[in-house]
């Protein structure tokens, strides 16, 4: 198998013993907060209505387009209300159910099992763990429809600082291989291969046993932005896959599933938790296995960090490419990849200066772009300019901002021009 | 329900910790060694303009700073890097003045005049040096003469070459005393010892100051060059390594040519930007009036530097838009 290393990017500190922290499983908070939306499929439709008992698993909300994925209870409870305006992690609007869990056992009978696969993931809420988190049956569907080569189980965490798809290797080899096992049945692909960290070896001889004869465990150093679906495509199939619009993994005859994931599908179902690693920039790190609709700073609670103060930031995700959140109440979602806490001496300010064309950025940007180029043009709102330069092509890692010298935020003048774009073509 | 104590910004939460003012002390210590040569070869009065351009570069850009009303950023050891490096070019024998109008030129033309530090188009060093080159030859070529007591010549190694050929500049100077730096030959203060430079050299390239590329380029260029005209005409052209270590090549290759605003950013901009510069350093000297032409040479290549950007790799993916093809199945199952 060749493999293709990748170019660029940047080596993070690894905390090996992330990945020797077992899960702990949060109570459940008085509140669950269920925002109806979901990453890349929009708005979805309550099914249940205020003061209305609910059991868990019960399917609160769907999206009646096809190949989507359904919300469902995390546990048995009352809907007390159902919020018409959330604010939710990118600040959007959305409706919310919020459940008060009421302590009984009361669980929704389960999908039938001799569904077609692709519905019932729809049906079970399955979504695939990226950073964007589309739906696993849209996913499914698709591959499906055009037969693929290799399908690749991914299992190198998003960042260097997140460990929660190794220790899931580790703690959930078992779901993860029947996981596998039902991808493999579903898409019968020529080969299957588990990617994983290479300088763990616990990490290492979990992926062995969870693959088993049906997958090569293809080991990765996790250089930061290894884990992208890009770079992982790219040691894994040798090939590069261009940004242009509609052009994907499956062009090349690939499928990336990530671990969390294939462990979902494995396990019976619905999905109504995450596996999280939460930790802070002193060192304290917890991977958490938390019910969906728990608030953040109740996890920052049962694990003893502490909620920073005034200045400091709460990251929902890692600290490369986590979107910084408002306030601590806001729930975990299927989005939330991880939490990572900053104190106010911890967060950094973005310089007000020019570039002085160090050419760092342009070096070690992993899609070989000019990115104090797009990053100038942006702000100064030249957007033919910066798109002339392959402004779209940036897959938002934030290398480039990570190693500038002088401090420049590069990639929110680059998400800054992105977003002027798409709006200035959509009112067109 | 929003708090607005928190701060919420784009990612990336953390930095490298990489800072200007970390890129300028490096550069301020790998020009350590090329200093102390000249102390060596010199006395005090190497330390005496280096201390004066400092000084006088920081004090001018604290002036200008106020003047063009701009922040103060006088921490970030930029005045002082740049103050430094002039001062290697100059002779040990500069007198005080001619050193303060040296700076002034640096920091305006260099910087405040565009805009500040990344603004500027051209090496404020090299425009500093130009001009007094074109104001005062007299005293920018007046190196003190050497110290030892057993010298063949009084002027510098190409300044010899210039005015008896290379037979005898290849006479005067062995490449040993040319390579350490020993009080037998003179030059501007930096470039009594490629060697120096090059530890200081070494150095900003292990701490990733600057990229490896470009000294390599300018000594590849410039080797090439001489080497090539060398084969054709051993009596009017020096050796390349004569070439190499003679004047202010190391210091052209490793201390000016890759400042960072100045020069291109990508790899195979940076490669031609070497080359060109080296080469044009052989030109310069083999086929004009002035003996060293180093430094002219890389001022030359940085003209070039906007259109040497534009030598960018190809994109992610641009070069497989060509799809595998892929097995077909039927939807469904
Ligand atoms: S330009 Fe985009 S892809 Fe390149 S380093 Fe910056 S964030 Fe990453
Ligand atoms: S890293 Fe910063 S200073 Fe260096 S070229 Fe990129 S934007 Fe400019």
């Amino acid at each position: 198998m060749g493999s293709a290393r990748m170019r660029g990017g940047v080596s993070l500190p690894l905390a090996f013993e992330g990945f020797s922290r077992p899960f702990e499983a949060l109570p459940l908070p008085s509140r669950l907060t269920l925002p109806l939306i979901q990453d890349e499929g929009g708005v979805l439709e309550p099914r249940v209505k205020k003061n209305e008992t609910v059991r868990a698993g019960q399917i609160i909300a769907e999206n009646p387009r096809p190949h989507m994925a359904a919300l469902h209870a995390p546990a048995a409870g009352k809907v007390v209300e159902i919020v018409s305006s959330f604010r939710d992690l990118r600040g959007r609007a959305v409706p919310a159910v919020v459940i008060e869990p009421d302590g009984t056992p009361a669980q929704a009978e389960a999908p039938a099992a001799d569904a077609d696969p692709v519905s019932s993931a729809a049906a079970r809420g399955l979504v695939d763990f990226d950073r964007r988190t589309p739906p696993l049956a849209g996913k499914l569907n698709d591959a499906l429809g055009r037969g693929i080569e290799t399908l690749i189980v991914n299992a190198l965490d998003q960042e260097p600082f997140l460990f929660s798809r190794g220790r899931l290797l580790q703690e959930e080899g078992e779901a993860v291989r029947r996981g596998i096992k039902s991808l493999r049945a579903l898409l019968s692909p020529g080969k299957t291969v588990l990617v994983v960290e290479s300088r763990v070896a616990a990490v290492r001889d979990a992926a062995k046993a969870a693959a088993g004869e049906a997958a090569y465990v293809f080991p990765l150093a996790n250089r930061y932005p290894q884990a992208a679906p890009r770079m992982i495509a790219r040691a894994v199939l040798g090939a590069e896959i261009p940004y242009t619009a509609g052009v994907t993994v499956a062009d090349f005859g690939g499928l990336i599933v990530d671990v969390e994931a294939a462990a979902a599908l494995g396990r019976e179902g619905p999905l109504t938790e995450r596996f999280l690693t939460v930790s802070d920039g002193r060192g304290r790190r917890h991977n958490v296995r938390v019910a969906l609709g728990t608030p953040i700073g109740e996890i920052l609670e049962h694990v003893g960090i502490i909620t920073p103060a005034a200045g400091g930031k709460i990251i929902a995700g890692g600290p490369m490419s986590g979107l910084a959140a408002a306030d601590p109440g806001l729930p975990v979602t299927k989005e939330t990849a991880g939490v990572f806490v900053q104190g106010p001496s911890e967060v950094i300010r973005p310089a007000d200066a020019v570039c002085i064309k160090c050419g760092l950025c342009v070096e070690k940007c992993p899609m070989r772009l000019m990115p104090f180029l797009i990053a100038g043009f942006s702000e100064k709102c030249r957007f033919d300019d910066a798109e002339r330069h392959d402004l779209f092509a940036c897959i938002e890692c934030g290398c480039c901002a990570y190693l500038c010298p002088v401090g420049i935020p590069l990639l929110q003048f680059i998400r800054f021009g992105k977003q002027q774009i798409l709006a200035r073509r959509n009112a067109a | 329900m929003n708090d607005p104590a928190f701060v919420v910004s784009a990612p990336p939460h953390i930095h490298s910790g990489y800072t200007v003012r970390r890129l300028m002390l490096a550069s301020i210590a790998a020009m350590l060694p090329p200093l102390a040569a000249g102390f060596w070869a010199f006395g005090p009065d190497a330390l005496r303009v280096a201390a004066i351009a400092v000084a006088s570069a920081a004090a001018w850009d604290l002036l200008l700073q106020r003047i063009f009303g701009r922040p103060l950023s006088i921490a970030d050891g930029s005045a002082a890097a740049y103050g430094l490096l002039f001062a290697l070019l100059l002779p040990a024998s500069a007198p005080w003045w001619l050193v303060c109008v040296g700076t002034l030129v640096l920091l305006l033309l260099g910087k405040h005049v565009y805009g500040g530090l990344g603004c500027n188009p051209f090496n404020g060093v090299l425009i500093a040096y130009a001009a007094l080159m074109l104001s005062y030859p007299g005293l920018m070529q007046d190196v003190p003469p050497p110290t030892a007591e057993d010298i063949m010549t009084e002027s510098a190694p190409l300044v010899e070459l210039k005015d008896k050929g290379p037979e005898d500049a290849e006479a005067a100077f062995p490449l040993a005393e040319l390579w350490v730096g020993s009080r037998k030959v003179t030059g501007a203060i930096g470039e009594i010892s490629p060697l120096a430079v090059l530890a200081g050299g070494i150095f900003l390239i292990a701490t990733r100051t600057i990229p490896w590329i470009i000294p390599a380029a300018f000594l590849a260029g410039l080797a090439a060059l001489s080497g090539l005209f060398r084969l054709l005409d051993p009596e009017t052209y020096a050796s390349p390594l004569f070439h190499l270590l003679a004047g202010g090549a190391f210091l052209s290759a490793f201390l000016i040519a890759p400042d960072w605003p100045t020069s291109p950013v990508t790899r195979a901009g940076r490669l031609v930007y070497g080359l060109l510069a080296g080469a044009l350093a052989f030109a310069i000297r083999a086929w004009s009036q002035w003996p060293e032409g180093a430094y002219f040479a890389v001022f030359l290549a940085s003209l070039l530097t906007p259109l040497l950007d534009r030598l960018r790799p190809a994109v992610f993916g641009a070069r497989f838009t060509r799809r595998r093809p892929v097995r077909h199945r039927p939807a469904g199952l």
